[in-house]
């Protein structure tokens, strides 16, 4: 025991050394995946939270024709609405009611056109009855809650005070309704109200119902309004409006603080199969519809988590790795320093099992000291069950280098004998080479094989335990260029030795002389392993976040955009409007149209519908990354015959390659148009409103495109003789404004206010999606990653300069002793240190950046960017760190090592063999 | 020769009342009590003495390996105790040349390259560097094995070796520590004589450590220290 103490504390450094690289990778090998869990976790309770529109559970269902009866009473709407809530909420899978909040219920009518003395230019009404558990609660300002109709035959219907105002109509009050068909109902105001909690969620199902709202353009704006059924008047409202005017809506809203990464797949499950399958929930009235963008979200959000957790498990297996070769170029130097003690235990009779054993126990108390500071810093930054996979890998290594390294060394003073026969010595060197290459073979062959699995299957794959391999596939390609460049060092040393035997000097020759005799395989791959590592987090790092500011311009498409939910006539003005203001550089109003139905020769696709001025939108994307669009005004050209076309025509467009030369034709509403393609669509922004990606693009003249449509319309209702109906008339309006400049997101906020339309700025893009928990989290763990690498490899250095320090100090104290001065012993260590650790850092940093290259689409960079395609690979400077620290921590070792030199006394140096 | 120990003027050493102690207290150990001794140029004197009687420490203080605690070294006149560290390193290079037990090769370069390194020191030119270890290797019997690293060299072909790489900076010193210590006694013997005779072509002075008879019969005189002090005359012993 006492012998076991002595010799742990002659080497003591060594051992602190490993008990801190095992602290630190337990740590994070541990604590990491726990934290990416809880990270998991705040990132799908964030999307749910910040949805726009919410992610609510919509049942929504017709009454069906003929079921009403204007004489029922508040029963029928007690059964048909209240009850049917319950019953939903009754029906819904176990798993849900947890995440589901209690529903809030309405029946509402179709729009209704009316005019008042307030409002004599019109305006669109829904009626709706609201319910949440109850009716809502209101203060009655003026009359009495709507009930049966009178003698009249009216509905009775209750107006906010602000909706009242606006339609100039009091308690009491009567107008008229029209209906689509022309028909005509009386409806009397029986009560003015006040609502007793505004910000009730019940009134979020209908808040026109509480303030009315302007749509349209300024020259013809148009007024929508709520008015408030009561129980007892819902049954008149649907006979008035029969077949079928009023459409029941049960919606569960979700509790984002309900839901978790490890219950989001059967959530997404189980929405997906309601909305197949909407008969399940027992909905009253006929095909009952089950809608919700949860399924969706919680998808999105999954493969976001899937992503970030691949690319953590990639750096976490590399720093796992990357440790285990710090471990065994600890062991190695361990056996070193103690050669000749092992040789003579072993001289004297020892057992290697016993050597084994004692190194192993040694080693155990090490690791075990450096594995529990590990987990207890890990449990104390994320309390949870330990995370073993890498943690087992490192503790093992740990554990069995030591013994191992010190049984072959105490073995080698028997096994080293060489053959004095030369047929027998060759044979010997000959295995020896056989077996060397046979296991670089090996290692590059895996390698191969790993990372070509990792590209081919994608990083999302990656599921667990299992996939271990396929993490480290980094790593592999890492320690296989490794010991590629380390047959690379032996000839460059050589030229350098030829060069320096040329020299005058002595410095070079024992300097190069040196560094060819006493260079280690494993620590040069173990250097390069580490430096590929903070290298390749360097680089992602740098990928990450300029691909999120490349993600933004693909996201927003300029500085701001304005987008409303349905197409309005009303963004001409608001483009007008920020044209007009200060600081705004340019402005584009279109419209976007997700998921049109394009036919061509191959079929039928599912595409874009750009539908812009094509002047103004190149002058905006101009001002853009995606720069000048030379197409747009190609297209602009080829338009101006057709907006001002009668007859139906093709529509020139710009399409993608491959529907170049071809006759498309598109699905615009309810009519087909040809298509004439012009060219090719440019760089334009490729996400969808919801992030996803667009997918194929088709760019139009919109006001080309309403020409089209117009005269499309035209010719089908002369065909049929009868009035052009269908979608002549909204065909084209915008949903998107653009604009780029300076203060382009203040204007926009100002202009889009009236409308009511969502105001989506990029840098806002830029900075949700830089402190979303799992990009950021990424980043944090790419940083630490890289630190903790480039702490390793300064430790390698270390141990290796320590390795080969006993020789160097012998044949500088000899160079020394025939004359080389301090400055000079200087200058052969820097030499013989410097060149293989900066092989192996530039090596590293090279190897770092390919493999970036290659990763980059098999880890799935853009989940985290947000970029529609690949972010391109940009270089962080912190990548080439490595190559100055090791220069720094090799002369700070030869500083150390020379003042050390200075206090020896040469004689006795020269003494010992 | 038969010169006295302090009566030769112009002598290539000179050591006055030199001593040099290591370690501190009861653990002190006194490896050279006053030791005075004059050596005279072209002289080879062994040094004789049982282990620890203070041969190395003397011969490291001749050689500016070390630095007496009193006294004085002085080479060539040259205060060896009073030059700075690189002034002492000049001094090695130029000057004295040293022949160890332990050969003191460099196992990293090849029997040549070993040779050559003093003249590299000294930025001798390639072509001139290249002659003289050529015929310094012939001189020692070791052409043939120019190429070939110290591993890969007998132990009296690494003393002939470590002989040649003594000769090449041309020194007006030269010290040996037991050259033949780890030598069997023919190849001593043959050592012996190449110093001996090296001295001779030379003109070289020379210190010997030795406990050999044979060596110390072909110095020219013997001096014996006996715990850190010189006895007798300094005439051969």
């Amino acid at each position: 025991m006492r012998v076991a103490w002595r010799r742990a504390r002659a080497d003591l450094w060594p051992l602190l050394v490993t008990v801190l690289v095992v602290a630190l990778t337990v740590m994070l090998t541990d604590a990491v995946p726990r934290l990416l869990v809880a990270r998991a976790d705040t990132a799908v309770r964030t999307a749910v939270a910040q949805a726009d529109p919410p992610t609510d559970l919509v049942v929504t269902s017709l009454y069906g024709p003929g079921a009403s009866d204007p004489t029922a009473g508040a029963a029928d709407t007690t059964g048909g609405v209240d009850d049917a809530a319950r019953r939903i909420e009754d029906a819904l899978p176990p798993s849900l009611r947890p995440v589901l909040g209690p529903p809030v219920a309405s029946a509402t009518s179709i729009d209704l056109g009316f005019s008042t003395p307030g409002l004599p230019t019109g305006g669109v009404l829904w009626m709706t009855y609201l319910w949440a558990g109850q009716e809502p609660a209101v203060r009655w300002l003026d009359g009495v809650a709507p009930g049966r109709p009178g003698p009249d035959g009216a509905v009775q219907l209750a107006l906010s005070d602000d909706v009242a105002r606006t339609l100039g109509v009091g308690a009491g009050g009567t107008f008229q309704v029209v209906l689509p068909d022309h028909t005509t109902v009386p409806v009397l105001v029986t009560g003015v109200f006040a609502p007793q909690d505004p910000g009730a969620a019940v009134w979020a199902a209908r808040p026109e119902v509480l303030r009315p709202r302007v749509v349209g353009p300024r020259s013809e704006p148009t007024t929508v309004v709520g008015g408030l059924l009561s129980a007892a008047s819902l049954p008149a409202a649907r006979a008035a409006l029969e077949p079928d005017g009023v459409t029941r809506r049960f919606q569960f809203p979700v509790d984002p603080g309900a839901v978790d990464y490890r219950s989001s797949e059967a959530l997404a499950t189980q929405v997906a199969a309601l909305e197949a399958s909407p008969d399940v929930l027992l909905a009253p009235g006929p095909q009952p519809t089950v809608t919700s963008r949860l399924d969706l979200l919680l998808s999105q959000a999954r493969q976001h988590v899937a992503a970030t957790w691949s690319q953590a498990m990639v750096v976490l297996a590399g720093l796992a790795c990357g440790a285990v070769l710090v471990l065994l170029v600890a062991a190695d130097l361990l056996a070193r320093r103690r050669a000749v003690a092992l040789r003579t235990v072993r001289a004297r009779g020892a057992s290697l099992a016993g050597i084994a054993g004692q190194a192993g126990a040694e080693s155990a108390v090490v690791v075990g000291a450096g594995a529990a500071v590990g987990l207890t810093l890990g449990a104390l930054v994320a309390p949870g069950a330990v995370t073993w996979p890498w943690v087992v890998v490192i503790l093992v290594v740990g554990v069995l280098a030591p013994p191992a390294t010190a049984a072959v060394t105490a073995a080698r003073s028997e096994a080293r004998r060489v053959p004095t026969d030369r047929h027998r010595r060759r044979l010997a060197q000959r295995v020896r080479t056989v077996r060397r290459v046979s296991v670089e073979v090996a290692l590059l062959v895996l390698a191969v094989a790993a990372l070509a699995a990792l590209r081919r299957r994608g990083a999302l794959s990656m599921s667990g335990a299992a996939d271990l391999a396929l993490a480290a596939a980094p790593v592999l390609v890492a320690a296989a260029g490794a010991l590629l460049m380390w047959r690379a060092v032996p000839p460059l040393l050589g030229a350098a030795l030829r060069f320096a035997r040329r020299s005058r000097k002595a410095g070079p020759l024992l300097a190069v002389a040196r560094a060819r005799s006493t260079g280690a395989v494993l620590p040069f791959v173990a250097l390069v392993v580490v430096t590929t590592l903070v290298a390749l987090c360097a680089a992602l790092a740098g990928t990450v976040r300029s691909g999120q500011a490349d993600g933004s311009w693909d996201g927003v498409g300029a500085d701001v955009l304005v987008r409303t939910t349905t197409p309005d006539a009303a963004l001409q003005d608001v483009a007008g409007d920020l044209a007009a203001a200060d600081g705004v550089d340019a402005v584009a109003v279109g419209r976007v149209q997700d998921r049109s139905q394009l036919f061509d020769v191959r079929g039928v696709d599912a595409v874009r519908v750009v539908a812009i001025d094509p002047v103004p939108y190149g002058e905006l994307l101009a001002r853009t990354p995606f720069g000048p669009a030379p197409a747009l005004a190609a297209l602009a050209d080829a338009s101006d015959g057709a907006t001002t076309r009668a007859t139906p025509g093709p529509l020139p467009a710009l399409v993608a390659d491959p529907l170049l030369g071809t006759e498309p034709s598109l699905r615009w509403g309810d009519v087909t148009i040809d298509l004439q393609p012009v060219g090719r669509v440019p760089a334009l922004p490729a996400q969808r409103t919801d992030g996803s990606n667009a997918g194929p693009t088709v760019v139009v003249d919109r006001a080309a495109l309403a020409a089209v449509v117009r005269a499309a319309v035209a010719a089908r209702a002369a065909k049929v003789g009868s009035r052009p109906v269908g979608t002549e008339q909204a065909a084209v309006d915008p949903n998107t404004v653009w604009a780029v400049g300076p203060h382009a997101a203040t204007a926009a906020r100002a202009a889009a206010e009236p409308v009511g339309g969502t105001v989506l700025a990029r840098t806002r893009w830029l900075a949700d999606r830089r402190s979303d928990p799992l990009a950021d989290g990424l980043l944090t763990l790419l940083v630490l990653v890289a630190a903790v690498c480039a702490g390793l490899a300064v430790v390698v250095v270390v141990l290796d300069a320590a390795a080969s320090a006993p020789g160097r100090a012998r044949s500088l104290a000899t160079a020394r002793v025939l004359g080389l001065r301090g400055r000079g012993t200087a200058r052969v260590a820097a030499g013989e240190l410097l060149p293989p650790t900066l092989v192996a850092a530039l090596g590293g940093v090279l190897l770092g950046v390919l493999l970036v290259g290659g990763l980059v689409a098999p880890l799935a960079l853009r989940l985290v960017t947000g970029q529609s395609a690949d972010p391109s690979v940009v270089l962080s400077w912190w990548a080439v760190v490595p190559v100055g620290l090791l220069t720094a921590t090799v002369l700070v070792v030869v500083a150390v090592e020379s003042s050390a030199r200075r206090r020896e006394r040469l004689g006795q140096v020269l003494r010992v063999r | 020769m038969s010169a006295q120990p302090g009566v030769e003027p112009g002598a290539t050493v000179r050591l006055r009342d030199v001593h040099r102690t290591f370690g501190e207290g009861r653990s002190a150990v006194h490896a050279l009590r006053g030791v005075d001794l004059d050596v005279a140029p072209g002289e080879l004197v062994a040094v004789v003495g049982r282990s620890g009687s203070g041969k190395t420490t003397l011969l490291n203080l001749v050689g500016g390996l070390d630095r007496p605690d009193e006294g004085s070294v002085r080479v060539d006149d040259v205060d060896v105790a009073a030059l700075t560290e690189d002034g002492q390193a000049l001094l090695r290079r130029d000057r004295v040349a040293f022949v160890f037990q332990t050969f003191g090769l460099i196992p990293v370069l090849t029997a040549a390259e070993n040779v050559g390194v003093p003249l590299r020191l000294r930025e001798t030119p390639v072509a001139e560097r290249e002659r003289r270890v050529e015929m310094l290797l012939d001189l020692v019997g070791l052409a043939p094995h120019a190429l070939q690293r110290p591993d890969e060299l007998s132990g009296g072909q690494q003393q002939r070796v470590a002989i040649a790489r003594a000769l090449a900076g041309s020194p007006r010193l030269l010290v040996a520590d037991e050259p033949t210590g780890q030598l069997d006694s023919e190849t001593g013997l043959a050592v012996m004589a190449l110093i001996r005779g090296v001295v001779e072509a030379e003109g070289m002075t020379a210190l010997v450590a030795t406990h050999d008879p044979v060596m110390i019969a072909l110095a020219d005189r013997a001096v014996r220290l006996v715990d850190g002090r010189l006895v007798g005359d300094g005439a051969r012993v």
